[in-house]
């Protein structure tokens, strides 16, 4: 086909060109249409629609020129019957016809359920975005910017914030200054707005259960957060999986016990930290921020020794007794759980994974420990952090945190009794085999890392504003912590 | 080396050792160690390689937090209710997309090219942080709805569990990168969004596969589509990484859902209509929002893509015709999405304000 000069009203663009030749649609009802105010966009999905001929086009364009020249707009019969049974005032037909929709389908609208109320509240916002859409002049800008509501522009919220990066790029720390860095002990807001935005009325409540600071707070969550994402590590490909050989059954065996041990602890750590995100209010992002790495860091540990567990021969072994679990998901307050799972859960995981590096019998699993114990580091970190910041701020509340402590080390200790299978585990991998020797060795051993971690965990509670705790400790844990003069000496 | 039950025997026995057990070791099934030895393959170790040959159970009474092939022990306490069936909850991309989010991580602290960001025109940056400011609610939103369903996906299906772990890291990310760009241009947060009954019936859904069709089919679905367009949106190298690696992430969410969806229609078909009764209630309120391209909830969000997409203010009506566009990109990749799932008949009744921007179906 030859190319058409265009010649009078407004440029078509390029494309449009080529649709339109190729529907074999005169070039001058494009720029007719165009002229009417309908956009490209909307031009293109016309043509390109089945059964569209220039007949029909011409049709209609020049009933949508008679009607912007003033004349009178006609309801289709069909149209009319629709729109009675509908109950659709001809005037809102009328302003659809006026719009460029066809009698097809505002028929087809009104069939599906659209109702007259919603039909007039889009053609108003139509009308006024046809005005905004009018192409080129000046004076079309500036209706266009009168069609939009832009009120947004103009809430009073801090401007002018323009935080460059540092030496460790751009981090969420930094971000806090001005206003922006003013994080209030009460958030008072039930949306999901940010922090520093402009509050609207009439946005539904969230459901969040905490608005306030010292419920969930820890200074270092931010510094955490960025830190656990520079330090993320991936099972499948940083752990040289090849450095590992077979071993004899029971220390396989011993191994693979634990590793089901700590896919318990990753499934329970992800359930619950999960199952108190969404209770979390949004004024305190930077721990919601911190918490989704700690969920991250669960799925790598579940990951990590389940592939242990199953990449040497071995398998997985006998689940725990489960007692201390309902320690953590019992809990009924984010205090609670954070103490528990962060502090005396972590500590103890500490210890196992400190104990697992001990015994490594390959570079992968030596890896795998070290790589565990910097994130189970975070974790005390921030349940640190919490709980120093809840006791500074809650003297009241000291006695309860106590309560806590007192529950889970009780439940702790009744499941490391009943739980006969980790403790043999340990002992044959701390020993080296089942010699007798051995066996015996394994044990001393083993009763070893019970007064690291012990003293490990009186030490935290220690920094954290809590050294009561030693006088408090379980009665079945006092035996293994230290005198403080003892522990410094050691 | 095999274990032998003679030395158990004298091990358990044996007076001054401390009181052993040991018949976890299982002396009996020692020919099967060794066996089943996994070597990391292309990839390095996924877990398609350390689960391959191994079953996963259709049904699950599992209600302890013992791992799958894990020995049970009597007398476990219950851990919670967890949904039995393998169908509640499974899709069967979630191992690859759990090892590929764990290889995709990425910061947004130093991998954006912040450096390449220069002062924009006041109704330009604002725009953008008007458009951060709702992103940064909207990303959050879907890192909490995961997790409230964490414990009740059965440990069984341990799978699910760990990709959705992967997506809370994801959406705290974006939350982070766009609260980040909003403050790193000299500009600031701007107004809430208007989203918040739309966002509200993700955490309102009631059912797992409802949760997922509404948030990870429908939700993200639209936002992965914006991202997909971002070289409309964008006015620096910083922004288009932004996108490119939000709508990475966001592609896996998408991914789960969809697969999700789909074994749900294979494994369940009785719930289709059910499934229907979702998307009816979701697109609903949304369809409301994008008749002929603009907005009755959430004109905050679609007028700052038009000035973005415009280049300004000055430039509205390019700006619309671009919205647009996005609307339509949007409306036909869901309705792609929803024929992978085996949802083709959405086409006759998805919300007939949706519809109008549905190309014909390809034959």
């Amino acid at each position: 086909m030859a190319q058409e000069p265009q010649t009078q009203g407004p440029d078509i663009p390029e494309d449009l060109v080529k649709i339109a030749q190729d529907n074999n649609i005169p070039l001058d009802l494009v720029r007719r249409a165009l002229a009417l105010g309908f956009p490209a966009e909307a031009v293109k999905q016309q043509l390109a629609m089945p059964g569209v001929t220039a007949e029909a086009a011409e049709q209609f364009i020049s009933q949508q020129e008679a009607m912007r020249a003033g004349g009178e707009v006609v309801i289709p019969d069909d149209l009319a019957e629709a729109a009675k049974k509908h109950d659709w005032p001809d005037e809102l037909v009328k302003r659809g016809l006026r719009l460029g929709a066809t009698a097809e389908m505002l028929i087809s609208q009104m069939d599906a359920g659209l109702r007259p109320d919603q039909a007039e509240r889009f053609i108003t916002q139509q009308e006024r975005l046809r005005g905004a859409a009018q192409p080129g002049a000046a004076r079309s800008a500036e209706a266009g910017e009168q069609a939009l509501d832009l009120s947004w522009m103009k809430v009073p919220t801090e401007w002018g914030i323009r935080v460059r990066p540092g030496k460790k790029g751009l981090t969420v720390g930094a971000l806090n200054v001005g206003t922006y860095g003013d994080i209030p002990d009460y958030w008072p807001y039930q949306t999901e707005m940010p922090r520093g935005a402009y509050p609207i009325p009439g946005v539904p409540a969230m459901g969040y259960t905490i608005y306030e600071k010292a419920e969930l707070w820890s200074d270092n969550a931010a510094d955490l957060y960025e830190e656990a994402i520079q330090r993320r590590w991936r099972p499948a490909t940083d752990i040289p999986w090849e450095s590992i050989e077979p071993l004899p059954d029971e220390i396989e065996r011993a191994m693979c016990q634990l590793c089901t041990f700590f896919c318990e602890k990753a499934l329970l750590a992800g359930d619950t930290v999960g199952k108190w995100l969404p209770e979390m209010s949004y004024g305190y992002h930077e721990v919601k921020l911190y918490l989704a790495t700690a969920e991250f860091d669960a799925a790598r540990h579940f990951e990590v020794f389940r592939k242990r567990a199953l990449c040497n021969g071995g398998g997985m072994g006998i689940q725990s007794p489960g007692y201390f679990h309902r320690a953590i998901i019992d809990a009924r307050a984010w205090t609670e759980t954070s103490a528990v799972l962060h502090i005396l859960s972590n500590s103890f995981l500490m210890g196992l994974y400190q104990l697992g590096e001990y015994v490594a019998h390959s570079e992968a699993e030596s890896n795998i420990f070290r790589l565990c114990i910097q994130d189970t580091a975070r974790q005390l970190a921030f349940g640190l952090g919490h709980l120093k910041y809840f006791l500074i701020r809650k003297h009241d509340r000291r006695e309860e945190v106590h309560t806590y402590f007192n529950k889970a080390e009780a439940v702790m200790v009744y499941d490391d009794e009943n739980d006969n299978v980790l403790r043999e585990a340990l002992i044959i991998l701390l020993g080296g085999g089942l010699i007798k020797e051995q066996i015996l060795d394994g044990y001393r051993k083993l009763e070893y890392f019970k007064r690291r971690w012990v003293r490990d965990y009186l030490a935290r509670l220690e920094s954290a504003g809590l050294p009561e705790r030693r006088e408090r400790l379980h009665y079945s844990l006092k035996k293994y912590a230290e005198e403080p003069v003892a522990a410094q000496a050691a | 080396m095999a274990i032998s039950p003679d030395v158990l025997e004298k091990l358990t026995t044996e007076e001054d050792l401390p009181e052993l057990d040991l018949s976890w070791l299982n002396p009996q099934d020692g020919h099967k160690v060794t066996a089943t030895r996994v070597r990391p393959g292309r990839r390095g170790l996924t877990l398609d390689e350390v689960e391959a040959g191994r079953e996963v159970p259709e049904h699950s009474i599992n209600y302890s937090l013992r791992p799958r092939d894990a020995r049970g022990r009597d007398n476990v306490p219950r851990a919670g209710m967890y949904y039995p069936s393998k169908s509640d909850t499974w899709s069967e991309n979630s191992r690859l997309l759990y090892e590929e989010a764990v290889q995709r991580q990425w910061s947004s602290a130093t991998d954006i090219p912040w450096n390449t960001i220069e002062p924009l025109p006041d109704d330009l940056e604002r725009a953008m942080c008007q458009l951060c400011t709702f992103l940064t609610e909207v990303e959050f939103i879907a890192g909490d709805a995961p997790g409230q369903w964490l414990p009740k996906i059965n440990p069984d299906y341990y799978e699910t569990k760990l990709f959705l772990l992967t997506q809370i890291m994801d959406e705290a990310r974006h939350l982070d990168v766009f609260r980040k760009r909003a403050l790193a241009n000299g500009g600031g947060l701007l107004s809430e969004g208007q989203s918040g009954p739309a966002l509200r019936s993700i955490l309102d859904a009631k059912d797992f596969t409802e949760m997922s069709a509404i948030m990870h089919v429908f939700a993200e679905g639209f936002v992965q589509s914006l991202f997909r367009t971002g070289e409309y949106i964008s006015q620096n190298e910083a922004e288009k990484t932004i996108y490119r690696l939000c709508a990475q992430d966001e592609s896996r969410h998408l991914g789960f859902g969809v697969m999700h969806l789909k074994y749900v229609v294979e494994s369940q078909p009785w719930r289709r209509e059910e499934l229907h009764h979702y998307l009816d209630q979701v697109e609903g309120p949304l369809s409301l929002d994008i008749q002929f391209g603009t907005s009755a909830a959430t004109p905050f969000f679609d007028e700052a893509i038009i000035i973005l997409a415009g280049g300004g203010r000055k430039n509205i009506d390019v700006g619309v015709q671009r919205l647009l566009a996005v609307r339509r990109r949007q409306i036909n990749e869901y309705m792609h999405r929803l024929d992978v799932a085996g949802l083709p008949e959405r086409r006759d009744r998805m919300n007939v304000v949706l519809k109008a921007f549905l190309d014909p179906p390809a034959n």
